[in-house]
């Protein structure tokens, strides 16, 4: 991932993955994930995700839209600052549901199963340590507070 | 004629971002934070937003729309002038956060950073080009 100045073409990328997230079931399935996905163990994940669950569901299409957009990133297709600076729910999805993605990953044999993910997330962290040194840690503390109040569960 | 170094792109550019306000649920949110969100302090905002509610997710689709508008002026991907010619929304969005984003920023997380600077780029360019216009638009926003 190299540094380089952002064009319109990184802008109309930056875009077009906005749109895609806001599409009905995805937008469902990123709340579900900011706010009901707690998850460590794969025990944890197994109960909270069983297989063919809504839940199962929405777990897959945030980690794969989010591996998806790290992809482009990793190919230099979207400038990583402006990226960055749009998509914190990127390093959001990965600190919250790394553990699981390595337990999936060893029970898959699959080393490269998110690794575009993981590869900018790390990324990501670098940037903010560099441009706001002890930002990342506090940020990191502050997440695992994201959990929706009994009343405010559907 | 104001400015002469925006290019046809920057209209295009302003037309996409102004597509993206007019989808229903962003417009929802749109008009909730006009209408309601007026936030003296953090706690108003945990008042205001609790974590899971619809008002939470509102007040963070506005935000990170008008951020990442933001970060393409920063960038130097939209001409600044063209955009605030017709982006207002953004300087009455900045205009209620101000005090707010303030006491957050305890903090030295770049998050919002660049609503920050084009907050303040546009409060400046409406006061270099009329005061009163900038003071009467506060004081009927706030």
């Amino acid at each position: 991932m190299t540094r380089r100045d952002a064009t319109k073409a990184d802008a109309d990328l930056l875009l077009d993955l906005y749109v895609a997230r806001r599409e009905d079931r995805l937008r469902q399935a990123r709340d579900w994930y900011i706010h009901e996905f707690h998850a460590r163990t794969m025990d944890d994940f197994e109960r909270l995700c069983p297989r063919g669950s809504e839940a199962n569901d929405f777990f897959c299409m945030v980690v794969s839209y989010w591996d998806m957009a790290a992809s482009m990133v990793r190919a230099g297709l979207i400038e990583q600052t402006l990226f960055f600076k749009n998509n914190r729910e990127l390093l959001f999805v990965w600190e919250r549901g790394r553990e699981v993605m390595m337990g999936l990953r060893e029970a898959y044999r699959d080393p490269l199963a998110w690794h575009n993910l993981e590869a900018v997330a790390d990324a990501y962290v670098a940037w903010l340590n560099e441009e706001a040194p002890g930002a990342y840690e506090e940020w990191k503390q502050a997440i695992h507070a994201v959990r929706r109040e009994p009343e405010q569960r559907a | 004629m104001h400015d002469a170094t925006a290019t046809y792109d920057d209209a295009k550019l302003i037309m996409r971002l102004y597509e993206l306000r007019l989808e229903p649920r962003m417009r929802e949110a749109r008009r909730w934070f006009v209408a309601h969100c007026r936030l003296a302090s953090l706690d108003d905002f945990a008042r205001l937003c609790p974590i899971g509610s619809r008002e939470n997710q509102s007040f963070r689709m506005v935000l990170t729309y008008w951020d990442m508008v933001a970060t393409l002026i920063t960038a130097g991907v939209l001409d600044r002038h063209l955009f605030f010619e017709s982006g207002r929304e953004l300087l009455l969005v900045w205009e209620r956060l101000r005090d707010v984003m303030a006491q957050r920023q305890a903090s030295n997380d770049p998050m919002f950073k660049d609503l920050e600077i084009v907050g303040e780029a546009y409060a400046s360019w409406m006061k270099a080009r009329s005061p009163e216009a900038y003071e009467a638009f506060r004081a009927r926003i706030r």
